[in-house]
């Protein structure tokens, strides 16, 4: 009896898993769901519009610097500089424009040129140096922030023009962030990238076999490094949006990006091993991620309870995510 | 002739006066510096009061040592400052407690040692801790939103980081104060100093729909005011404090019409290690304190009092607004006691 109860059990795990494997961004949708649920039972005020607004605010911001290191993970590498630069794209972006509008061409150019050229920093150091993708970017991470803390003296200057603000943070329909049409841009670029150019079948093909993909005449190399170069450039731009969100910067601001992009595409499904993945898993991580810090401040739980809390969800997730085989080389 | 004999009599007047200027070797040691606009400034200001001791015949050479929060880099930076002979190791230390054994070595070195800012509680070594009075910034600001609100209002308390000795003595304030007024705290949260997880906590309690009058906040008001924008929830009806110049401008920037939004800003002035510095030089020239400066003697702890207060009604304040006009966004009011202003007031 107790064999055949165990068996059941197992039979039941595998189920869940299998489910887990085979859509991890529908799993992530459910259990954003199911968190909000819960957070709606527990603290009935939590179910408004506002907070459904602010949700879908924050999971755009994620999402859109989760885009770049999706790409990078399933290229076979890794970005922490995210955060690093999402940074130093708010600060040069409060700086151009200064709390005065007319400035967001200049402001654009000048954040995707500097986000490219680190981005292009760190494809030349990981790929063609061939130093550890996590090791190279943590440490221009520390050079970037070391950077806008010595150009600015750690105290950067000016606001996010009131134009700009409106809009990040403006509502359509009363509901809906203004942000969200900056994703109408951004998301079909991603798409378009990943699903439908050469370069994202390419990124799949090096991610999941650089040998075979090298012996089938793609130049890895070059994938490779324009994986970072896009990735800091979305990052960049995210930064930027970002300093239209907070209206003003600080050095290192937006430095837990890096840590929570990584999450939010590895929970969206997209394997550290890279070669599989998908960009509407790391939306619905992001969504994920959002939803249960939501729901953590919603309980009233002290900083340091939030922070085990938000441990021990996603080392469980991850658990869950991360039993797939390794893919073959 | 004339001439020459006159620059020749200058010269010799001036040697002795290089001659007898004391070399003092100062190293301020730094838990964190980068990113953090309050300790750039805190460090700026040791500078500033290192360059301006010349006056006093002190020529206060600087270094500066960054531990990023890790304990076991800051006990190494320490001990060497002791084994490369510094006159006076002035430190904001990375956690309360641990660092006797190098405290002692460094006394033992005849080295000056003192605690800044963020209070050394560990009651077995003889130093002196300089610090803002933190528990004054929590009351008055606990106290003004009382006066503001009324009692029974109920108000959203959002702390700086758990643990450290600066937020539990604000938090204290603070306690006291919302006891007094009868205010009842309807929400909490810890932004831990951090400007983005501010407006992510703001913005979560935001969300979870619980009706608040006001925002009682240790720093980062700026911040979480950005919140009340992104999610299009109205200001509060107070909310403080700050001391940054980004703060002193939005207020203006809301408040100069009608007064929109109730507010408080507070000097927690960086220049707190300059201030413990010249304690550090008045110690060197041989003066001695006195004895009841202590606000905690059982820790040597002098708290220097938060000089400037500015609520809404300062609106109009000349003061004020060139104050909020002349700082950067991330820039705190800052300023510190001279060499003489710590003689007089706390050596005998």
């Amino acid at each position: 009896m107790v064999q055949t109860h165990s068996v059941k059990k197992m039979t039941f795990l595998q189920k869940v898993n299998g489910f887990i494997q085979k859509s991890p961004a529908r799993m992530a949708i459910i259990i954003a769901t199911l968190l909000y649920g819960i957070t709606v039972a527990m603290v009935p005020t939590a179910l408004n519009l506002s907070a459904i607004t602010s949700i879908i605010m924050l999971t755009l911001l994620l999402s859109f610097a989760s885009a770049g290191q999706t790409i990078v993970l399933i290229a076979g590498g890794m970005d922490f500089t995210v955060g690093a630069v999402m940074s130093a794209g708010a600060i040069i972006t409060t700086a151009i424009m200064n709390g005065q509008d007319g400035n967001f061409v200049k402001t654009l150019v000048v954040v995707l040129l500097s986000s490219a050229g680190i981005g292009l920093l760190n494809g030349i150091c990981t790929v063609k140096i061939g130093l550890p993708a996590m090791i190279v970017t943590m440490a221009i991470s520390n050079v970037v922030n070391r950077l806008t803390y010595v150009l600015t003296d750690g105290s950067p200057l000016g606001y996010a023009s009131p134009a700009f603000i409106k809009s990040v943070t403006s509502k359509i329909l009363g509901f809906v962030p203004s942000l969200a049409l900056y994703g109408l841009v951004i998301f079909p670029i991603v798409f378009y990238l990943l699903y439908f150019s050469r370069l994202g079948k390419q990124v799949y093909l090096v991610g999941n076999n650089d040998n075979a993909a090298r012996l089938n005449g793609i130049n890895t190399s070059k994938v490779k490094i324009l994986t970072y170069v896009i990735s800091a450039t979305l990052s960049g731009f995210t930064g930027m949006l970002g300093a239209g969100y907070m209206q003003s910067a600080k050095c290192q601001m937006f430095d837990g990006y890096a840590f929570n992009s990584l999450i939010a595409v590895i929970v969206g499904g997209t394997a550290l091993s890279g070669g599989v993945g998908t960009y509407t898993g790391s939306i619905a991580g992001a969504l994920l991620m959002v939803v249960l810090t939501n729901m953590l401040t919603a309980l009233s739980l002290s900083q340091p309870v939030r922070n085990i809390a938000m441990g021990i969800v996603m080392i469980s997730l991850l658990i869950l995510y991360n039993r797939e085989k390794s893919v073959r080389q | 002739m004339k001439k020459m004999c006159f620059i020749i009599l200058i010269i010799a007047l001036c040697i002795p006066t290089v001659a007898m200027a004391e070399d003092v070797r100062l190293a301020s040691h730094n838990a964190v510096i980068e990113g953090n606009p309050y300790r750039v400034r805190y460090e700026a200001d040791i500078q500033e009061a290192a360059a301006a001791a010349a006056d006093h015949g002190l020529n206060v050479s600087y270094a500066s040592f960054v531990s990023n929060w890790d304990p076991a880099t800051e006990s190494q930076q320490l001990q060497n400052s002791i084994n490369e002979g510094y006159d006076i190791l002035l430190v904001n230390p990375v956690s309360t407690t641990g660092l006797d054994p190098i405290i002692e070595k460094a006394q033992d070195a005849g080295i000056i040692y003192i605690n800044a800012d963020c209070e050394y509680t560990s009651e077995d070594v003889d130093i002196l801790n300089i610090s803002t009075d933190q528990y004054y910034l929590g009351y008055k600001t606990g106290t003004y939103a009382g006066e503001v609100l009324g009692s029974g209002a109920k108000v959203v308390m959002m702390a700086a980081l758990e643990g450290n000795a600066a937020n539990t003595a604000r938090q204290n304030g603070f306690a006291k104060a919302i006891e007094e007024q009868g205010l009842e705290v309807v929400a909490t949260g810890n932004h831990d100093w951090d400007a983005a997880l501010a407006t992510e906590i703001m913005t979560g309690i935001i969300n979870s729909g619980v009706e608040f009058d006001g925002v009682l906040i240790s720093q980062c008001a700026e911040a979480a005011l950005a919140a009340f924008d992104a999610t299009g929830k109205p200001y509060p009806k107070f909310m403080g404090f700050n001391d940054t110049g980004e703060w002193m401008q939005k207020m203006i920037a809301l408040n100069d019409d009608e007064i929109v939004m109730p507010f408080m800003v507070l000097s927690n002035p960086p220049g707190v290690g300059a201030s413990a510095l010249n304690f550090g030089l008045n110690i060197l020239l041989g003066k001695e304190l006195k004895d009841d400066v202590y606000n905690v003697p059982e820790i040597n702890s002098i708290w220097l009092p938060s000089k400037l207060v500015f609520t809404d009604q300062d609106i109009d304040n000349p003061e004020f607004r060139a104050m909020a006009e002349s700082m950067a966004p991330g820039d705190a009011i800052t300023y510190w006691l001279t060499i003489d202003e710590v003689a007089a007031e706390y050596f005998k």
